[in-house]
């Protein structure tokens, strides 16, 4: 492979910051190459797993999928539901366990999730349906990357090259992959890219490997490495896996119906999907929207419109930090994900007003935040990966008289000015923070739902 | 170290092929796979039936028009006796031949006491009418001195006693929740 260490696009610059010699150093060349075997070893793991075809079961299959595929779903859904409902009731009994719900309120939630199921794969307003989300992991049970982008039509090649030049720490990895002056020739050089899904792999191994690289130049230890490949793929999974579910039944069709064991890898991508969405739905406030989708979209917005990421980090993550420290993480997330938090909640209100001004847009309305939203889409997670230890020495600080020198103590060095610092409600910030790494070691996690990274 | 949530995930099938390899690598060490068969065993337990949802007493539950249940006033003279009987009234708009009696008791949590499965069912025009309108219900309160919880409730004709008893009195247990029984509780002092 041949790396472009020089170009002339400021996105390059703070990746070339962090990838001096000492990052290419045979200690950390050791610890990419351990790290490329467990990678490898994984990929194994998907050519191993074998569906079984099945003529009479693949057929019925295929029937069902085609009421989806031709806009018809009414007419399926007893057999739809009679089929693979049983699967997503355990499924849903299984998420209920994990989140520790009281015996009383289990059974309630698994029967609130069986009977809305139905209804989230129809979907509704502009959202994904959930159909299309199970289609592409359907087709995703062939291998993790290839299969989605293969998928790929024309426009969603288009606007994931504009997403990944545009957005977040991918902007950089573009810029330097993909050297050229003009952020719309970059974009067009990674839709072209994506033509070919071997290549769009190794991208994303590249991305990877560009994040660890930058991740330990700023010490981060061993123990974190696996989790920053987890999230990175997984979101980068996620992001197309959301494109390909856009296509629709055009692009969908023909390779979903010509997957051999249809019935056996539907049955494998539906339990897939329904963790996902179950711990969603739980995640944000058991709200049962049919219209929010699991797999976040990528919104297309014009460059001016997006904060530049790099520029306004400091304040991003200080606002995040602050949601997180008020409890609000949840409703950042369906904020993020839908522009509503379902609800008036009045913390929630005063945490947008809140926001700085650098994170926030010209418009009127929702509109104003179009850019807030991409711009959290792309890097909230990043965020609360880096304040996860600044929240973990928070839940773990004495509680009593000396807590809020203590919190003091600990937001000074992360906390950015353009952010109001909180004066007042020490002990009821600990709680949430206590409960956030709880969250974080149950694997419940306040990190997911992450595209992609669903069970993780 | 393997959450149990993603312990979890691997029963119900819900992981992707890399995630369910390492899981099950991580099998070979018995505390992980001591852990993953107590999951499984609570996975594959039937959940728990929703609690019976009873108003408390003084508030009517279910849908209007309301059932009453009515304490004669010489009862609040003093507490009834332990394992005595306390006379109520209850009063239903509805037919009384069209609705049948459940008694239930709050201890640690609401349970149905009247009837058990072999019991026959007894409707509301069964009851002996009560002189003040309504029917009179003879309650054989518990031994236990203090405040005792009873409520009745009246679902309409259906299953049999042993097929509501057999199914954990889950449709009553829905009427309750959705309002379409009616439901009332009262307070007895014992003593």
């Amino acid at each position: 492979m041949t790396w472009r260490w020089r170009e002339d696009d400021a996105a390059a610059s703070t990746a070339d910051a962090a990838l001096t010699e000492a990052a290419l150093s045979s200690d950390n060349l050791a610890r990419l190459d351990a790290l490329g075997g467990w990678v490898e070893d994984r990929r194994r793991a998907w050519d191993a797993e074998v569906f079984a075809p099945h003529p009479t079961r693949d057929a019925e299959a295929a029937t069902l999928w085609a009421g989806w595929l031709s806009g018809a779903p009414w007419g399926i859904k007893e057999g739809w539901e009679a089929r693979w409902l049983p699967d997503a009731r355990k499924v849903f009994a299984g998420v209920a366990i994990a989140r520790g719900l009281p015996d009383g309120a289990r059974r309630n939630v698994i029967d609130d999730l069986a009977e809305t199921f139905f209804y989230r794969l129809l979907g509704a307003g502009d959202g994904l349906p959930g159909w299309a989300e199970v289609a592409v992991r359907t087709l995703e049970t062939q291998a993790p990357v290839a299969p989605i982008v293969a998928a790929l039509d024309d426009r969603a090649r288009h606007t994931a090259g504009t997403c990944v030049a545009a957005r977040g720490h991918w902007r950089r990895t573009v810029a330097r992959h993909l050297p050229r002056r003009l952020r719309t020739d970059r974009a067009r050089a990674a839709a072209d890219l994506l033509a070919d899904p071997l290549a769009a792999e190794v991208h994303i191994d590249l991305h990877v490997t560009l994040r660890l690289l930058e991740a330990w130049a700023q010490g981060s230890p061993p123990d974190r490495d696996r989790a920053i490949v987890l999230q990175n793929r997984g979101r980068a999974r996620g992001r197309l896996r959301a494109l390909a579910a856009a296509g629709g039944a055009a692009a969908l069709a023909e390779p979903l119906l010509a997957l051999d064991a249809l019935d056996a890898r539907t049955r494998a991508a539906l339990r897939r999907y329904a963790w996902a969405w179950a711990t969603q739905e739980l995640s944000w406030g058991f709200t049962l929207s049919p219209e929010r989708p699991v797999t976040p979209p990528c919104p297309l917005l014009a460059a001016d419109q997006l904060p530049d990421a790099e520029a306004v980090w400091p304040e991003t993550r200080t606002w995040i930090l602050l949601v997180v420290l008020r409890g609000r993480l949840a409703h950042l997330r369906a904020w993020v994900a839908t522009g509503s938090t379902g609800d008036r909640d009045t913390t929630w209100g005063r945490l947008l007003k809140d926001l700085p001004e650098t994170l926030i847009g010209d418009g009127r309305g929702p509109a104003r935040y179009a850019g807030t939203r991409a711009l959290l889409a792309d890097t909230l997670d990043d965020a609360l990966d880096e304040l996860a230890p600044v929240l973990g020495q928070i839940a773990a600080a004495k509680p009593g008289r000396t807590l809020r020198a203590a919190v003091d103590a600990l937001l000074g060095p992360v906390w950015s000015d353009a952010v109001s610092r909180p004066a007042s409600g020490f002990p009821t910030m600990q709680r949430h923070a206590v409960a956030f790494a709880a969250a974080l070691e149950s694997g419940t996690g306040p990190l997911a739902p992450s595209e992609g990274d669903d069970a993780d | 170290m393997l959450t149990d949530t993603q312990l979890l995930a691997f029963l119900c099938e819900a992981l992707e092929p890399d995630d369910a390899a390492e899981v099950r690598a991580a099998l070979a060490d018995p505390d992980v796979a001591a852990r993953l068969s107590l999951l499984a065993r609570q996975l594959h337990e039937p959940p728990p039936p929703p609690a019976f949802r009873i108003p408390p007493p003084g508030v009517p539950g279910g849908q209007r028009p309301f059932l009453a249940l009515h304490v004669p006033s010489d009862l609040h003279d003093g507490p009834i006796t332990p394992g005595g009987i306390a006379q109520v009234r209850l009063e239903d708009p509805r037919p009384p031949d069209q609705v049948w009696l459940v008694v239930l008791r709050h201890t640690e949590r609401w349970e149905v006491v009247f009837p058990h499965p072999g019991d026959a069912r007894v409707r509301l025009d069964q009851l002996a009418p009560h002189p003040d309108g309504g029917r009179q219900l003879d309650l054989v309160v518990g031994p236990e001195v203090g405040e005792q919880r009873w409520a009745v409730a009246l679902p309409s004709l259906g299953l049999s006693v042993e097929d509501a008893a057999n199914d954990g009195w889950a449709g009553l247990r829905a009427g309750l929740l959705d309002g379409s029984v009616p439901v009332v509780a009262v307070a007895l002092e014992v003593g």
